[in-house]
């Protein structure tokens, strides 16, 4: 194949893009984990009412929150762009492709943080407190909060169809180790498929639960730390 | 790359008036609606403009480098995706507004209310874009500084630019007791930089003969 010849050498700004996507894998792991560590204790299911008094009573906490996934988008649009600079040597149009999907998956993660300031706005609009009452404003509450997750679903569908695409290149270019690429596929797979699954199938997310978030928190802490830790390197010959 | 640099400043000019516009409009719904719908399409040409913008920048300062120009490019697509949205968001109150049977089950002041949060949520869709195009603008102003074909105080000056975006932008999201005072400091920062670079392109050009020395020698590098 002549992509093996290209991808025989490996350039300096691979090496500094592998740097990069190790601490940016931990970082926005670090950074989503914490934007919905904060704000999942203020929604309390099946009490919009005590919902709507959290979440006003917290606001700073729960602006903390958006940031903090706004710093993850910002962040993971980084991480894509170098992930595209390391495999782009393995074939181009697929890096591209799995560049362009990861970057649907930020665009709609960027703009689902838009559920969070309509709660706000609700919230906040003198108007709106006084020509709703608190029913009303509670149930557009946790609709808006529905939709945010009905965000995540299809934004994570993004995320699982891109990252099942770079492991892919990954398991290709030999530059890291196959069970760590091969676990990148799997983690990507199923989270790209229960993720669609469950826009068909609502229940879905209440039975699976965070299981299916679990395989790709390993991928992406193990592979973070096995690029900042050992780097990517050429593919032995014997191989 | 005569012409290419005059579509840009072009387009970037464009975009400024096109922005002062879509502020100035927004208070006026129910009274001007044509005026709000242009200021709508506006909106959306703005976007699109930007886009091309986004485009001929990337081309122009890949020989610079061309990952990082790849990277800014990319934050400049979610930006604009953000301005689509806005867009949405924007039109919103329209219809809301609008008088439609069915809307007749809310109260006038329901209504108004629905209609004030789109108009919000829209114009906080445009201050997380611009999170996304201050980093854009912040990646151009360290290319141009990095480059030997356009003037470094122009870089210089982006990324100030760039730093005003930011600053404005997580203010807001975080609505720091400040947040208010900033927006002058913004708007100066955002003319100062980006004018400068329009004017730059329309009354000198970039050096032709130094790009072109800089993009064989990236291409041989």
């Amino acid at each position: 194949m002549n992509t093996a010849t290209s991808s025989n050498q490996l350039q300096p700004s691979q090496h500094t893009a592998a740097k990069v996507v190790g601490f940016l894998y931990l970082f926005t792991m670090a950074t989503s984990i914490f934007g919905f560590a904060v704000r999942v204790p203020l929604i309390v299911p099946g009490d919009a009412l005590q919902t709507v008094r959290n979440i006003t009573a917290s606001e700073r906490l729960f602006r903390i929150s958006i940031a903090s996934d706004l710093l993850t988008v910002v962040g993971v649009i980084i991480l894509v762009s170098a992930l595209y600079v390391i495999l782009k040597p393995i074939n181009r149009n697929i890096a591209l492709l799995a560049t362009f999907w990861r970057l649907a998956e930020n665009f709609t993660l960027a703009v689902i943080t838009l559920n969070g300031f309509a709660i706000m706005a609700l919230l906040r609009g003198t108007d709106s407190v006084q020509v709703f009452d608190a029913n009303q404003l509670s149930t557009l509450v946790s609709a808006l909060y529905r939709v945010w997750g009905a965000g995540f679903n299809i934004g994570f569908m993004f995320l699982g169809l891109g990252s099942t695409v770079f492991s892919y290149l990954w398991l290709k270019s030999h530059y890291i180790p196959s069970p760590l690429a091969i676990l990148g596929i799997v983690a990507s797979l199923l989270l790209g498929l229960i993720n669609l699954a469950s826009m068909v199938f609502p229940g879905l997310a209440n039975t699976v639960g965070m299981i299916c978030m679990m395989p790709m928190f390993f991928y992406e802490v193990g592979l973070g730390l096995w690029l900042l830790i050992k780097g990517i390197r050429i593919p032995n010959e014997s191989t | 790359m005569t012409i290419v640099t005059s579509m840009f400043a072009f387009f970037a000019g464009g975009r400024f008036v096109v922005a002062g516009d879509a502020v100035g409009t927004a208070a006026n719904i129910t009274g001007h609606e044509s005026l709000y719908r242009l200021a709508a399409a506006a909106n959306l040409i703005a976007t699109s403009c930007y886009l091309a913008v986004t485009l001929l920048v990337y081309v122009l300062l890949k020989p610079v480098n061309r990952n990082v120009s790849l990277l800014g490019a990319f934050f400049s697509l979610v930006g604009c995706g953000m301005g689509a949205v806005s867009g949405l968001l924007f039109l919103a109150p329209v219809h809301l507004l609008g008088g439609a049977h069915y809307l007749s089950v809310f109260t006038a002041e329901q209504l108004q209310a629905q209609a004030l949060a789109f108009l919000t949520l829209s114009l906080q869709a445009n201050d997380i874009g611009l999170v996304f195009f201050g980093l854009h603008v912040l990646s151009i102003g360290y290319l141009i500084r990095r480059s030997n074909f356009l003037p470094r105080i122009l870089g210089t000056l982006l990324v100030v630019t760039s730093v005003c975006y930011l600053t404005n932008s997580f203010a807001n999201v975080l609505s720091l007791p400040f947040k208010a005072y900033l927006l002058p400091f913004v708007a100066a920062g955002g003319l100062l930089g980006e004018g400068a670079l329009t004017f730059w392109f329309l009354a000198r050009g970039v050096n032709v003969k130094r790009w072109k020395d800089q993009a064989s020698a990236a291409i041989a590098g």
